[in-house]
This record gives C-alpha cells, structure tokens and sequence, in this order.
C-alpha cells in the first residue's frame, strides 16, 4: 500500500523502456524467427513475420544501392516507433515526478 | 462506586485483548504474498541460471588455449581446427577505440550538464541524450555506414566504422552515470576549492571529477560492457574476415558476436563418411565457446572496475 | 599582511530579491570583528560578500563598494579568484577533501592551483599552518591518513590550516564552531584568539557568549519584516554593544527578548 502505488509511473516507465529496447532487438529474432513476407497475427505459425530490425541485418550485406536506401529508410522508420517509445515512457514518469521520493 | 470498579475490571482484560488478538486474515495474506514474491524472484532468475549453465556446459569443452590464440584462416569444412584470436583481438581494439571516443564526450559533457548548463542549450542536450540512449543498435550501425559512405563511397568497411557506431550507443550511458555521479558530490566541496581562490575549470577537474572518480570509471566500464556484444551494428559495419587484422583503419575485422553469429549460421556440416579430421556440430562448437569467452571478458572488465573503484573511492574514516 | 575593509553602501541581491541592505562599517586590521543577528538577517550572505563567493549562485549580485587597502574588491579589473587567494574562508561545516591526505589538505590551496612547492617547503608549511591551527601535536603522525578521518573539532582545525597555508589577510569564518562539541568549539575561540596577532578576522555567529567572548568588535544586523532586506543596526566595541547598546533592537536581541 506504500510502496507500489508510489512506484506505479516508475513500474509503468520501465515497462515501456523495457519495450524500447526490445524493439530494436536483432540478433535473437534473426536467429530464432524463420522470415516471411506477409503479416499475421498467428504468432506460432512458422514462415509469416519478420521485425524490421532482423529485415535489415538479413539483406544489408547483399544489398544493391537501392536496397542499401530501402533498408536504411526503415531503419529511419524503426528509430521513430522506438523514440515514440521512449518519450512517451519519460513523459509518463515526468508527469508524477513531483511526487517521488527523491530529490 | 461500584459501577467504577467494575468498568475498571472490565478494562484491564480488553486491552490485553486488543494487543494480543492475531487479524488472522492478514497474517495468512502477509505470508502468501511473501511467498508469491519469492516465486517471482526465483522465476526471474530462472532465465539468468538456465543461461549461465548452457553456455558454460556447451562451451567450455573448445575453450582451450589453442583455440584462443589461432584466428580462422585456412578453416573451412568440418576441420577439427580455428580459433577466435582473430575475433577477441577486434573485439578489444573496437570496443577500445569506442570508448576513447565516447568517455572524453560523455564526460566533458555530464561536466558541462553538471557544473555549468543553466539555459536552453542545457535543457536540449538532455533532450538529445535522452534521444539516443533509445537508438536501436541496427540503426546506429545504419547511422555509422551512411555517415562513412558519404566520404569513402558505398560498401566501405573498416574497424573505426564500428567503433563510430558503438560511440552512439556509449556516449548517452556514460553522460548518464557521469551526471548521477558528479551530482553526489557535495556542494560543499566546490565551495571549500572556490574559497582557497581556485578557478572554477581547476576546482572541477581536481576537487569534482576527482571525488566522483569511481564512479565514473563504474559508469564507463558499465557502458562498455552494453556494447561489447553488441552483434548488429558491427555486422553492418565491419563484416566478417577469417584471418587478424590489426588496422582499424583499414580492411574488415572480426568480432566476438559477430564471430558467434556467423558460426551458428554456417551450421551443421554434412561430413563425408569415414572422415577422421571432419565434426558435424564444429561450428556450433565453437559459437558456444566464443559466447563463453565473451562473457568471461565481460566478467573481468566488471572485476577490473571494482579494483579501481576501490583504489580511487574517498576514504573513509579508520 | 592584514589589511582593513571598507565597506560603503552596500546591496545584496538574488536575482530582483535584495537581501541585505545599505550597509556601510569599517573592518579593523588585526581584529575579530563579529556579526550577530537572528536567522535570516543575512549575516551569511554578507559575509560572502566579502571573498566574492556570493556571485557563486546563478542571478546573485552586489551593488556598493567592499575596499580592501583601498582597492574596491568589485571593481572591473579585479579577478574574483584572486581575491579569494587573498580573503579566506572557513565553513560551518568543516569540508576537508575527502580523496586527500591531512597533509594535502593542508596544501591544497598551492596544489590545487597547479602551482609548485618543493617537498621540504611543503612539509614546513604544512608544520607550520597546523601549529597555529593548534593541531599539529594531535596529527604529526597521522599526516597521510585520510583528511576525513579526524574528528569534527579536528577537522574544522584542519580547514583553518588549510585556509591560512595560503596566507591570506583576512579569515572570514561562517559560524565555524555551530556544528561542534562545547570543547571542540572552546578549542577554536582560543584560535581566533591566538590569530588576530596576524590576521584581520570577521566572524559569523548565531552564539552571543561566543560573540562577547571572542571579538573586539561586533555589528548587530536585523531584519524587520520577513522578505524585506536585512540591515546593519548597530556595531561599535563588543564590550558597548553587549552593556550600552544605543539602538532598541540591539538590546532586545542581546537580552533574548527575540531572536
């Protein structure tokens, strides 16, 4: 009752950082995820997802200048989610700032 | 009267019944959740045990002094043969270029937060930090590939391409604990070097820095040991090569992740029948011991700190 | 070496807020001068007036005139650092640096100032700031211990050799015993005692005993109404103010009506 609501916008921030990171997550999915080209919300079937990070570790070493300006525009694409991500996890802390123990 | 000495007597048992009657409710709740945490805990911990205990069984049987001092030149097939030297030594000389990049600009720019940014400059740098401790590694190692492409032209590949890319994830963890550290250092310690007539730069170099010290070097050995497996970036960045190469400047070297990827990539061998010099499972033999060598380089660099956290922290009364 | 200051109309401000008021007194050479008053007078921030600490705070600034020998401290070609070379200070709480040795402590003002000392001239200097500190006999064989691993009253001795080993001509000295055992505090009013053959001494106490014990001059400042600037009332010899004081509030305060 005292420490875990204090701790609520903490718990909730770390979450989301937590998210973040996993977001640009790439060797684990490269290794363990089977690529595909479509989307689907089957989770356990094989052969039908792929993250953009993995997408881009995959093909870069092949890749043909135009490529090479695809892979990187996705990149581009992955660092706006993350850093939406990230702000609104700091903003979620910011907000009860004022209200934690510290300083 | 009567009546009084009876409300006393009637008193004295209520408060011991006060004091010593047990909420059996929450005694039992208190005793569950005690016990859910501890399943949490051990849950938790279930992950870091599990891997510890596969990459030390799976790859301490290579983990030999000759597979630490041979590269993998001339290695192909299922041959009984290779090492990582090559791949320890890029490992070193990136991380190590890395981090000379980033702790003098992680540093000078945790001082700059800590002892001189008041204004809006200050407010966006930590806006910016806060920025890039959020980069996803495969995008700092785009950042690093596209910023060298533009001098070098396309498919450029050397060691500093790496060490550039690692920099942008170093850089806002040492800014990080750098700032957390000068920030504990006491006030009172400024304005003692102020009053002996110390410029402001000399106070903060040899009062400020020097209090914080072992903080610092925690905070830089922490960040160090966020990129030394860092696999993508380096992928991207410095390719993959067989034999050692110790110009940073120039060719492809190897790494340690980047060495334990493309072993599990290259996978099983199919080895002729009758084969003596031929291992099937060769090459994810020694992914697990590059892992393992990997972690254990970690642990060092950790056990590296603490000593000089320990030869630099304050003393403290005897 | 010690000098006199003068000081004409002088004005405090944090930012737009003004915390201590048209003060004008004269500080004499090779004296205990002692400034008294309630909290939040604004003895303090008077006081780091004096050595220019006071700009340390971002918005803090100063109007009026602080004349050492003449010289206005604030003029435009003064260096603040160069002042403070030469106006000493001693904390409240003693702040020796906890990352040196007694002995670098003491020496800290030169080393901290890149500037050299040759080993047999440092070790001299360091006998002798903690002899007039009176704290030589109790570290002689403790010089390379830590600095924070004396006791409170040794460690406020050992911020006063610190100060002095840079030799300055004035000592200014903010309530240096507030944070002290009765005996530690009795050790450091015998030094201010000893001191004052040398140095020009200013002090600031919330203690009136010590006040009347300790100084040959004292200024009385007070203030009226919290968030109006504080003000110098009163200041003459310590043994007039403590028996005759001229102004109503002075001798309010010394006879604890309040305050």
């Amino acid at each position: 009752m005292a420490v875990l609501p204090f701790g609520r916008s903490g718990l909730a921030s770390a979450a989301m950082l937590g998210l973040g990171r996993a977001l640009g997550e790439t060797m684990a999915v490269l290794m363990i995820l089977s690529p595909g080209f479509t989307y689907s919300f089957a989770l356990l079937r094989a052969g039908r997802h792929q993250t953009i990070a993995a997408d881009i570790a995959n093909q870069f070493p092949e890749a043909n200048p135009l490529g090479v300006s695809a892979l990187i525009a996705a990149g581009l694409a992955l660092f706006v989610i993350t850093l939406v991500v990230n702000m609104a996890a700091r903003w979620v802390v910011a907000r009860r700032s004022e209200y934690s123990g510290a300083n | 009267m009567a009546v009084l000495e009876q409300s006393t007597a009637v008193h004295r048992p209520k408060t011991r019944e006060l004091l010593t009657q047990g909420d059996v409710r929450r005694k039992l709740t208190n005793r569950v959740m005690t016990g859910v945490v501890g399943l949490a805990f051990l849950i938790a911990l279930i992950p870091l045990v599990s891997l510890s205990w596969t990459v030390v069984g799976k790859g301490i049987e290579r983990l030999t002094p000759y597979f630490l001092s041979v590269s993998m030149r001339g290695v192909f097939g299922g041959m009984d043969a290779g090492g990582i030297y090559h791949a320890i030594l890029g490992t070193l000389l990136i991380t190590g270029v890395a981090a000379v990049i980033s702790v003098p600009i992680g540093l000078m720019t945790a001082i700059y937060l800590v002892e001189y940014g008041r204004g809006p400059l200050a407010r966006s740098v930590t806006f910016f930090v806060d920025v890039m401790t959020g980069i996803p590694s495969i995008v700092a190692g785009l950042f690093a590939y596209a910023l060298f492409a533009v001098f070098f032209g396309p498919g450029v590949r050397f060691g500093v391409v790496g060490s550039v890319a690692l920099s942008v994830l170093m850089i806002p963890i040492v800014v990080r604990s750098c700032e957390e550290m000068l920030r504990l250092v006491p006030n009172e310690l400024r304005e003692a070097a102020y009053a002996l007539g110390v410029p402001k730069w000399l106070a903060i170099l040899k009062v400020v820095v020097r209090t914080a010290l072992a903080g610092i070097v925690t905070g830089i050995m922490l960040a160090v040991a966020r990129v030394i497996g860092e696999t993508a970036p380096l992928l991207v960045t410095v390719g993959v090569i067989d034999s050692i190469n110790t110009n940073v400047f120039e060719g492809r070297m190897m790494t340690l992740p980047v060495y334990v990827y493309r072993q599990y990539y290259q996978g099983l061998v199919s080895c002729p029948e009758g084969a003596t010099d031929c291992i099937p499972t060769i090459n994810i033999d020694r992914a697990w011991a590059a892992a393992l060598t990997l972690i254990l380089i970690v642990m060092l660099l950790n056990l590296i700190a603490r000593l000089i956290t320990r030869y630099f922290a304050p003393r403290a009364r005897h | 070496m010690a000098q006199r200051i003068d000081i004409t109309d002088l004005n405090v401000y944090y930012g737009a807020f003004r915390a201590v008021a048209d003060v004008t007194m004269a500080i004499e050479p090779r004296s205990v001068t002692a400034i008294i008053g309630p909290s939040g007078c604004g003895k303090s921030t008077f006081i780091r007036t004096l050595n220019r600490m006071h700009e340390v705070i971002p918005g803090a600034r100063v109007e009026g005139k602080v004349a050492m020998d003449g010289v206005d401290l604030y003029g435009s070609d003064v260096d603040p650092v160069a002042v403070r070379r030469q106006v000493g200070m001693v904390f409240q709480r003693p702040n020796p640096f906890p990352t040196m040795s007694v002995a670098e402590n003491v020496l800290a003002g030169i080393r901290l100032n890149n500037r050299r000392i040759s080993k047999s001239d440092g070790a001299d200097l360091v006998e002798r700031s903690l002899r007039r500190a009176n704290l030589w006999n109790e570290v002689k064989d403790r010089l390379d211990r830590p600095g924070s691993s004396l006791s409170g009253g040794q460690q406020q001795r050992l911020c006063i050799a610190r100060a002095i080993a840079v030799k300055p001509q004035v000592l200014l000295m903010d309530e240096p015993a507030s944070a002290l055992d009765p005996i530690s505090t009795l050790a450091i009013e015998d030094l201010i005692a000893e001191l004052k053959d040398d140095y020009t001494i200013v002090i600031v106490t919330h203690n009136m005993q010590q006040a009347a014990r300790v100084s040959d001059r004292t200024a009385f400042f007070n203030l009226t109404v919290a968030g109006e600037p504080g003000r110098l009332i009163e200041m003459d010899e310590t043994r007039v103010i403590f028996s005759t004081p001229s102004e109503k509030a002075t001798e309010d305060y010394i006879s604890g009506r309040f305050g």
